[in-house]
């Protein structure tokens, strides 16, 4: 017999199969995002060590800040879906419609935005970027969202 | 700005205050609530503050000429600054930045001076002036100009006694690659004068104005009487204004979209481009958009000419059409021309027919631009030549087809490759497989490179030959009055016009004219040299010390001639021979120093002191080696009692010395 208290506010050890899905399913994306961005950091410093035109010409300086970006926003947002699973975690008993949006908004935004500014720096238009640079935008959308709901929610307290 | 800023940051701790500790303290904000009102606490100020932001920004691009004594920049609602196109295409502004076309006008600061300002006292014509830095400041003390002009304007000499001194402040330099002269204001008329030395800069050496040029000899001090605002201000900045007041017709309103040659001068105004460009769906309407941007001038994608003619507004001789509506007013408002103009709606390209001469006391002076053939005489006048050419005319050939605005070379700026015969290859690619075939020389020597042929030097400016921009073929015309030295002879010195006459007929079939005996008896270079007029002199005497040709006609038998044109009456030839001399023979470096300092003005002897001994030690050094000079080239027979060199013939040459005065228009 469940008491009264848990079937409304269950305690922290008390959670189901689907709120450690949610928190591991971050938890992968992560540190599998981590890996990949610093593979992506490796390349970028290769391109520097090889001084390879494609990246240090004078003339692609749009596209080296596009990817410099595109590495920049990967690295952090992997470090964000790490946060958001020791959120999960710590703060949230238990998984509520909300959080299932802010993963689903967490995951598209860390696509988008490094995928965004990618494909925005691989054909550029002097200093403006590829039309990739379009789902930039879509991308910090999602972000946004997801930091204020996740921020208002933690103020609540759930 | 700091009064905004500091408001702005107080606007955004409170917001943070709200936003954080609302919540915190439960039932004082709510946090929707709390949510709203920092954002607009935030937002709103940050827009505001980005806003002004901007417009001090935008503004500040006109805020780098606020002395009096220069030209203000302004936009005038058309000109935007190089500095705004920098945000987007910067590496075309690094380019452009670091070419000379960028330092061609500056204000006169540490940075832009490249002259020593060191206290040191130049002297030419009797007159004295000093040039010394105090602080950041670069100051001349001279006589005083006016005192000059009014002198010369009667047709007089001033006397240098008691000659008024004046003290002037450099306010501006022009040029910055070979020579840079500077330039003060004179406070009635708002004219900026020119001082009247320049500075070489390779050779490290001020010069007077008077010797700057292919000009005559001259006791008046004032030849070199230029007025910026009035004739310079066309072509060496961007959209500038004479802004000549009707009223009292002083220079009241001087202004500029920019110093210098920027951005806007090959481009045209860009004001309207960047606003338009400020909106990124526009933007990138027209990035995915086939038709050119019609917002600003881009010669890469015109026409030829139409490009070619952004160039051609400043690298021609063209006579503004003073009765066209829109040039009546030039001296107010500039001249309007921008790229993608029809140049010949605003005037008219000079030619040959506006050879005339001027009047200078009782002395008539020729004013020449072209040789007889119609070829420009001077450098930087290459558009005439160009649009003279079969490459442009019948083809496609404009200024870029070789030139190359925001390339590496800051020199000529070039292309990659275009200073060897892949320029000419470009079109002419059926000879690139056998080019001596064509040009009957050895494929790697000088002889087979087109521009030699094709392109010599012969046009004179800033002390040393140019290459002609009239893309013809060698001929071989008489010696005479103002007829053009022919290619072959430029590196074939030491050969006679019948010599070259007589190869191209065989290789190319071209008739050869009636020479005269000299022609035929006297190598070309040595006519010119001695014959010539000043023009012909300084040509000439350029290319006995251009590498090419010494090593196709060999250096052992000038001695004598250089020695003679040593005393030239004309700076230039003095200035070219004193450079040949040095680098065939070895000179110690105190005879340098003592001979620099006589070369245009006859003030210690040390000029023709150390002509002669050179002339001395080469004819006792050719007739112990028992060398033969030929005969064409003023040598006399083996065992010759008068040695291995006529120097009577030479002086016999020398009397016919075209002596008209003569000054080639720069």
């Amino acid at each position: 017999m469940t008491s009264p208290e848990s079937s409304t506010s269950p305690s922290i050890g008390e959670r189901s199969s689907a709120d450690e899905m949610l928190i591991r399913r971050h938890l992968i994306v992560g540190w599998w995002s981590l890996a990949v961005f610093s593979i992506v950091g490796v390349a970028l410093e290769v391109l520097h060590g090889f001084k390879l035109d494609l990246y240090l010409n004078v003339t692609q300086e749009t596209r080296r800040l596009m990817w410099t970006l595109a590495h920049a926003h990967g690295t952090l947002l992997s470090l964000v879906h790490i946060a958001f699973a020791v959120t999960l975690k710590l703060m949230i008993a238990r998984t509520e419609k909300w959080c299932r949006l802010v993963s689903g908004l967490l995951i598209t935004g860390g696509i988008l935005l490094p995928v965004g500014f990618f494909l925005g720096g691989l054909t550029t238009y002097n200093s403006d970027p590829g039309l990739g640079i379009l789902l930039v935008p879509i991308g910090a959308l999602c972000i946004v969202t997801a930091f204020t709901i996740t921020a208002v929610r933690v103020s609540r307290g759930r | 700005m700091w009064a905004e800023s500091l408001l702005y940051g107080l606007a955004g701790l409170v917001s943070l205050v709200i936003l954080v500790g609302g919540p915190m303290s439960a039932g004082w904000i709510r946090p929707r609530t709390a949510l709203v009102l920092s954002i607009g606490l935030f937002v709103i100020p940050g827009i505001v503050l980005l806003s002004r932001m901007q417009a001090l920004e935008r503004a500040a691009l006109y805020a780098t000429t606020t002395a009096a004594d220069v030209p203000t920049q302004r936009s005038d609602g058309i000109f935007a600054g190089s500095n705004s196109c920098r945000s987007c295409h910067a590496a075309a502004y690094d380019t452009w930045h670091a070419s000379f076309h960028r330092t061609m006008t500056q204000v006169a600061t540490p940075t832009s001076v490249v002259a020593p300002f060191d206290g040191r006292t130049l002297t030419r014509h009797g007159q004295h002036a000093t040039v010394e830095r105090r602080g950041d400041e670069f100051w001349v003390d001279m006589v005083n100009p006016e005192y000059n002009l009014s002198y010369v304007r009667q047709g007089q000499i001033p006397p240098n006694e008691d000659a008024p001194r004046t003290q002037r402040r450099i306010a501006m330099t022009t040029g910055s690659h070979s020579i840079q002269a500077y330039w003060y204001m004179i406070d009635e008329t708002r004219e900026l004068w020119l001082f009247p030395w320049r500075y070489l800069i390779a050779d490290d050496l001020w010069i007077h104005v008077d010797d700057v040029f292919v000009q005559p000899p001259t006791d008046r001090p004032a030849l070199g009487h230029n007025v910026w605002n009035q004739t310079c201000i066309q072509c060496h900045s961007v959209g500038g204004q004479p802004g000549v007041s009707a009223m009292t017709h002083r220079f009241e309103n001087t202004h500029v979209g920019e110093l210098g040659i920027s951005c806007e001068a090959c481009h045209g105004p860009a004001h309207e481009h960047i606003q338009q460009h400020q909106n990124p769906l526009k933007r990138y309407a027209q990035h995915l958009s086939d038709t050119p941007d019609s917002t600003i001038f881009n010669p890469l994608l015109k026409d030829h000419k139409t490009s070619s003619q952004a160039c051609g507004i400043c690298h021609s001789n063209f006579d503004f059409d003073h009765e066209h509506p829109q040039n009546i007013v030039r001296f107010e408002v500039g001249n309007e021309f921008r790229p993608g103009h029809e140049l010949t709606e605003r005037g008219r390209f000079m030619t040959v027919a506006d050879e005339g001469v001027y009047k200078e006391g009782d002395q008539e002076i020729s004013i020449s631009r072209f040789w007889s053939d119609g070829a420009c005489r001077s450098g930087g006048r290459e558009y005439n030549g160009l649009i003279e050419s079969a490459c442009f005319t019948k083809g496609e050939l404009s200024c870029l087809s070789c030139h190359e605005l925001h390339g590496n070379d800051p020199d000529d700026q070039l292309a990659d490759g275009m200073r060897t015969n892949r320029a000419c290859l470009q079109c002419h690619s059926e000879m690139k497989d056998n080019i001596s075939a064509h040009t009957h020389h050895k494929e790697d020597s000088s002889g087979s490179s087109c521009m030699n042929c094709h392109m010599p030097h012969s046009s004179f400016a800033l002390l040393r030959g140019i290459r002609s921009h009239r893309i013809d073929s060698p001929n071989v015309v008489p010696f005479g009055q103002n007829v053009r030295l022919n290619a072959c002879n430029l590196c074939h010195l030491d050969k006679t016009q019948a010599w070259t006459a007589t190869a191209l007929e065989k290789w190319y079939g071209i008739q050869s004219p009636m020479l005269s005996s000299d022609d035929q008896s006297i190598a070309a270079s040595v006519l010119w040299l001695l014959k010539g007029d000043g023009g012909q002199r300084s040509l000439s005497i350029w290319h006995f010390g251009w590498q090419e040709a010494q090593a196709v006609a060999g250096t052992s038998w000038m001695t004598p001639f250089l020695a003679t044109v040593m005393n030239d009456p004309y700076s230039s030839v003095r200035y070219n021979t004193w450079r040949a001399i040095r680098g065939i023979i070895e000179i110690s470096k105190p005879e340098i120093e003592s001979v620099t300092e006589d070369l245009f003005e006859d003030l210690t002897g040390d000029r023709k002191r150390v002509s002669n001994t050179l002339l001395l030690d080469w004819v006792k050094q050719s007739t112990a080696s028992g060398e033969v000079i030929p005969e064409h080239l003023l040598g006399n027979p083996k065992g010759s009692s008068e040695g291995p060199f006529s120097d009577a013939r030479l002086r016999e040459l020398l009397k016919q010395r075209d002596d008209r005065p003569m000054v080639v228009v720069e």
